[in-house]
């Protein structure tokens, strides 16, 4: 049974957990059903965590492998061709969901259009502030992957909020 | 000293050895645009995280904390109590019955590496433990290496089965496939010499269970019957 200070650790990322579910899956609702998902996860395998490295970082490994199976799920459920490597581009029907907005900041229209790849990358490094070995083991990806996401993550993001330069 | 993209990423995100930190910082003084370049990606940066900030201190959802609190230590030791309170003639049966083994520990060593595997989603039952669960019933494994002490069904409906070992004792649920261990505490062990001195560690358990129960146990036909189910 969960200690109750890892039960106060988690509760004190469940901001960020909401956060982080949000740009994966780029629909609160969906967002809301991962945290959930998530939360019942980490109770149930709390064993598997090491005390004294990063809580935060063994949740969102959880969390993103829940999001890529519950995608692989709905790619082939709607019977659609997406590319399987890596989960790189799935997860990415809510973007233009998400661009409709016509209120949305444009940071989070930029967000929106990158590919989920690039996008997660952006949100654990720039976000986050994970550090990139951090981040590369929450992706399950090497590092020079995560930090090639990463550059062309930033400069999707750049082009697209050219007033920043 | 040309410098990457890789690198003019990793100089703003403090990924760089010193000695490469300061090679760029020292082009970047010699060339406009470099630096040019580090302030657009810092920038960047601080946009982003000025954007996300909010939500990394917005509510949740109250149901997320109730569920997690209920869930980790301090809460169970005042629901167990309570559940102990309320503990129905049937669990109180069983825990008396499990307080009152005496069984003769046999020689059968438990396979320790094999016992509990890491799964993806938890940990599951492997090896002599997988196969207790599958096989032995609650009412007739008193001086099997892994005792049984019960079975019983969850709220959501799958089946649990209440285990004790020299190395492993705890709960596992039937998720389908196979045993998911839902609690998994010491191994109760025998005591010097041949008897089990094991009541006090199997009535916890068996408190544990209770609390995880939508009823009574299952009695020894109803066992039966759901092992010939596959447990479902």
């Amino acid at each position: 049974m969960p200690s109750a200070e890892f039960g106060e650790q988690l509760v004190s990322l469940l901001p960020r957990m909401r956060r982080f579910a949000r740009s994966l899956t780029r629909d609160p609702a969906d967002a809301d059903d991962l945290c959930q998902t998530t939360i019942e996860r980490a109770l149930k395998s709390w064993l598997q965590w090491q005390g004294g490295t990063r809580l935060d970082a063994w949740v969102f490994r959880i969390m993103r492998n829940i999001w890529i199976d519950e995608a692989r799920a709905r790619t082939r459920r709607k019977q659609t061709f997406a590319p399987e490597e890596d989960g790189a581009h799935i997860g990415d029907a809510g973007a233009a969901a998400v661009e409709a907005h016509a209120e949305l900041g444009n940071v989070e229209r930029a967000m929106a259009r990158l590919p989920a790849d690039q996008r997660e990358a952006v949100m654990l490094v720039l976000v986050e502030g994970f550090a990139y070995r951090e981040a590369a083991d929450i992706l399950g990806c090497p590092m020079g992957t995560l930090t090639s996401r990463l550059v062309r993550g930033r400069e999707a993001l750049m082009r697209d909020l050219g007033e920043l330069r | 000293m040309t410098v990457s993209a890789e690198q003019i990423a990793a100089f703003v995100d403090d990924e760089l050895d010193p000695a490469a930190r300061a090679r760029v910082a020292e082009a970047a003084l010699r060339d406009p645009d470099l630096a040019a370049r580090i302030a657009a990606e810092r920038a960047l940066r601080d946009a982003l995280r000025a954007h996300f900030a909010p939500e990394a201190t917005a509510p949740v959802p109250e149901a997320w904390i109730a569920t997690i609190r209920s869930a980790s230590s301090d809460n169970t030791v005042v629901s167990l109590s309570a559940a102990r309170a309320a503990r129905s003639r049937a669990w109180l049966g069983a825990a008396i019955a499990a307080s009152l083994v005496i069984g003769v520990a046999i020689g059968a060593q438990l396979h320790r590496p094999g016992l509990v595997t890491a799964a993806p989603g938890g940990l599951v039952a492997s090896g002599a433990l997988a196969h207790a669960l599958d096989t032995q019933l609650a009412s007739a494994s008193t001086d099997a290496p892994i005792r049984i002490l019960g079975t019983f069904r969850r709220q959501r409906g799958d089946l649990c089965r209440v285990f004790a070992g020299a190395d492993a004792s705890g709960i596992a649920c039937h998720g389908g496939s196979r045993w998911q261990l839902e609690q998994v505490r010491p191994g109760i062990r025998p005591d010097s010499g041949t008897y089990r001195q094991a009541g006090s560690a199997d009535a916890d358990l068996m408190a544990a269970a209770q609390a995880m129960a939508a009823g009574d146990p299952l009695d020894a036909g109803e066992e039966r019957a759901a092992q010939q189910h596959g447990w479902r």
